[in-house]
């Protein structure tokens, strides 16, 4: 394309104003040779006007004729009619003898006479068959020259007509070709754009139900908080089937799977029937939140939250049958732009209290979960450095023969005294301590100093210790007690470990082997909380167990319900089978301690007894009580220590 | 061969001086004839003493008719036009030999032409294509050297009429 462009402006520069300059001259020549005839023929009148007349005014004009001929010749022998003269030789051969003879009329043109006529009208017919012959020549080159001009203009022409012709072709070419391209590529943008808005949805959507993801719900949030009106607000519910994962181990990931498919559907049927922005998200295995953003007087909050609740009371029509599934519910309102930035949050706070309270609950956010979250939050930051610095330290309860009120042995419980927020109860801390994993760090350190501690006391008493999950799962218990026996000298007999009905239950294999490995080390092993699971009893019994500790809650169930006591009964054969002791946990008055002794329970512990104390001030009390040599407590009365 | 045309050239050189204005009487002679919409009702004679008389202006060039670069000397025309007191749009020149030419009153403004009478210092015969000769200033402009300016540059000028 350029290349042609070259050419056709080479084509034109090449026409340059020099050759142009030329050509007129040559035309020049032409005019000036045909000009050179008349005048040589109005000359050649003039003299024979004179001949004929004899006048001197003739005689002038001609004179003057002939002159203006010499200035023509001169004409011709100079400038450009010279140099065509130059290019023939026969012409110029020709001008040659024009020149003689115009030389040898001279003469005669001063002084013309008569006399001379014959003479000088000889010289005029020679002198114009050389003036002819030389304008006529110029006139054919002319001509010639002419032609071959046209012929050059006409293929020109011609040229110029093709490369138009040849852009013209090539320009049509190019326009096809881009508009090709133009419609490959609108395919290809179109693809483009469909496959983003594939890609967009997939990113946006989960794969199993097809609901909007977390990050979509996301998207709506941000939306929400750039668009919310002021009398607008957003309710957010965080939503979490009950028992889901029993669901996937009983019927399998697809039965699961198809759960999930038809309460998803359910949901957003049931979102999307409600006025307003909404929005039902999947944010996990079987989570949801739901995101209700209505006028202010638009919904009902509660009855929002009641019908949700009632979408799970009606079972599910799934690919493999019906399903009946609970749910918990957590939600919480925004009722601003700035509230929406942790509404979710709160709601997911909400769920976990709903979950926490116990299957198909739903809670409304309240600021105190906030408050207790970040209590908890406090304390698991704080632990590890209140386990390194020995802020959490043992205290002891002492456990008594119920029937002689004598101390027989006494269990640690951890207490941690927190510098800025006080006593934190075990309670709190020990599921915090489990879930960040320091429990392991913290049953070490309960383990050793109970067994240091305690044999400063009088070589009857035991000791119990608690173990976790834990640490029965990821410490190497039984080297553990081994090696702590060994360092702080303590007789295995005096050790008694204590684990929950839960954790047991939990993995009944592993558990039984352990504890039967540290019996073998001569360690007792107490079932703590028994009565509180919902266990089988003849998982219980596939363990030798040395002793089952009653829950405290049984403690106040037998002073309400006298059916209670029954349950006593058969828990006290159970344990007699076994050939385990029975301890009461809890214990608070004599009537509970009398009720229990009567029951045949055995040992006991509780605030009736005495309330758990470091170590220092039992070592006091049983050094007082040896010097002062009297019994600790006597009989059904007690001590209170 | 050169040298033969050299001599031919030189003998018809030195053969004729017919009118050459050699004297102040030919200076008198009447050269130029000016008629037509002009000041004065009846036609202008004018000859070279009086043009001479006229501011002169010089315009070195070289011409399809002349050898090399000419000075050529004369009145500007469109003093010329100014000082008859011309109004018109042509002038219709014609020469000695009858030649005619129809020169647009614009010219003489636009490309600033003289009515040359002294070619390199010498009055011009007619066999110097004198006594007058319309001159363009082709060398300071290439646009003028086209036949349209060729057939205007009359020699020989004997009258000029203002239309």
């Amino acid at each position: 394309m350029i290349a042609i462009f070259v050419l056709w402006s080479f084509f034109y520069a090449n026409r340059s104003v020099e050759e142009e300059q030329l050509r007129s001259l040559e035309y020049d020549t032409v005019w000036s040779s045909t000009n050179g005839r008349n005048e040589f023929y109005k000359f050649a009148a003039s003299v024979s006007r004179y001949l004929q007349s004899g006048k001197q005014a003739d005689l002038e004009e001609a004179q003057v004729k002939f002159d203006i001929l010499l200035s023509r010749i001169d004409t011709w022998n100079s400038g450009s009619f010279k140099h065509y003269l130059n290019r023939s030789p026969e012409l110029l051969k020709v001008n040659g003898e024009l020149l003689k003879e115009l030389d040898d009329l001279t003469p005669y043109m001063r002084s013309l006479s008569a006399a001379q006529a014959d003479d000088v009208y000889r010289l005029l017919d020679s002198i114009a068959k050389k003036i002819e012959a030389i304008a006529g020549t110029s006139y054919l080159t002319s001509i010639r020259r002419f032609t071959a001009e046209r012929t050059t203009f006409r293929d020109r022409l011609m040229t110029e007509k093709r490369i138009v012709l040849g852009l013209l072709i090539l320009a049509t070419a190019l326009l096809a070709v881009v508009m090709r391209q133009n419609g490959v590529l609108t395919r290809a943008n179109e693809q483009i754009a469909e496959d983003a808005k594939q890609l967009s949805y997939v990113a946006k959507h989960d794969a199993l139900t097809a609901l909007p993801n977390r990050t979509l719900l996301n998207e709506h949030l941000n939306r929400a908080r750039e668009q919310l009106t002021p009398d607008e607000i957003l309710l957010a519910v965080a939503l979490d089937l009950d028992g889901f994962k029993a669901i996937n181990d009983t019927l399998g990931h697809a039965g699961g799977d198809a759960l999930l498919i038809s309460l998803s559907r359910r949901l957003r049927d049931y979102v999307n029937g409600l006025p307003g922005r909404n929005l039902a998200a999947r944010v996990g295995g079987d989570e949801f939140v739901l995101i209700f953003w209505y006028r202010r007087n638009g919904l009902d909050i509660d009855t929002t939250i009641r019908f949700l609740a009632g979408q799970f009371s009606s079972p599910l029509e799934t690919t493999i049958g019906s399903l009946l599934v609970g749910s918990s519910i957590g939600y919480a309102v925004a009722e601003s732009r700035e509230e929406i930035g942790y509404v979710v949050l709160n709601a997911d706070l909400a769920l976990t209290e709903a979950k926490a309270s116990g299957r198909g609950t739903a809670r409304e956010f309240a600021q105190v979960m906030r408050t207790r979250l970040e209590r908890r939050l406090q304390i698991e930051r704080q632990l590890p450095f209140a386990l390194r610095n020995s802020r959490i330290q043992p205290h002891y309860q002492l456990q008594f023969d119920m029937e002689t009120g004598e101390p027989v042995g006494l269990e640690a419980l951890a207490r941690w005294n927190h510098s800025d927020i006080g006593p934190v109860s075990p309670s709190e801390f020990i599921p915090i301590a489990e879930a960040s994993g320091d429990v392991v760090e913290l049953g070490r350190v309960m383990l050793k100093s109970a067994c240091r501690d305690v044999q400063l006391l009088p070589d009857h008493l035991h000791v119990a210790v608690n173990l976790s999950m834990i640490q029965v799962l990821n410490d190497d218990i039984p080297k553990l007690v081994t090696e702590t026996l060994r360092e702080t000298g303590l007789s295995a007999a005096r050790l008694k470990l204590e684990i929950t009905e839960s954790v047991f239950m939990q993995n009944v294999e592993i558990v039984s082997s352990v504890l039967s490995e540290l019996q073998e080390l001569g360690v007792s092993i107490s079932l703590d909380d028994f009565g509180t699971g919902y266990s089988a009893l003849s998982y219980l019994s596939n363990f030798m167990w040395n002793e089952l500790k009653i829950d405290r809650s049984f403690v106040t169930a037998c002073e309400a319900s006298p059916k209670a006591l029954n349950i006593v009964n058969v828990i006290k054969s159970l344990a007699d089978k076994m050939n385990a002791t029975l301890l009461v946990e809890g214990l608070e008055t004599k009537e509970q301690v009398d009720t229990f002794r009567t029951l045949g329970c055995r040992f006991g512990q509780g605030f009736y007894y005495s309330k758990p104390k470091p170590i220092y001030e039992l070592r006091q009390i049983f050094c007082e009580t040896d010097t002062r040599r009297a019994p600790l407590a006597g009989g059904n009365a007690g001590l209170r220590l | 061969m050169v040298l033969r045309k050299l001599a031919v050239l030189l003998l018809v050189s030195f053969s004729f001086n017919l009118t050459l204005p050699a004297s102040s009487q030919d200076l008198e002679k009447i050269v130029l004839t000016v008629s037509g919409n002009i000041s004065s009702d009846a036609p202008v004679n004018l000859s070279l003493h009086e043009l001479g008389k006229l501011p002169t202006k010089e315009i070195v060039t070289a011409t399809p008719w002349h050898d090399g670069v000419v000075t050529f000397e004369g009145v500007s025309l469109d003093a010329l036009m100014t000082h008859l007191g011309a109004e018109g749009t042509r002038a219709d020149v014609v020469a000695l030999n009858d030649y005619r030419s129809v020169i647009p009153i614009s010219d003489f403004k636009a490309s600033s032409p003289i009515l040359a009478y002294k070619a390199n210092g010498r009055y011009m015969s007619i066999r110097d294509k004198g006594p007058l000769f319309i001159i363009y200033p082709f060398d300071d402009d290439p646009e003028l050297k086209t036949e349209i300016f060729y057939s205007r540059s009359v020699w020989q000028v004997r009258s000029m009429a203002i239309e």
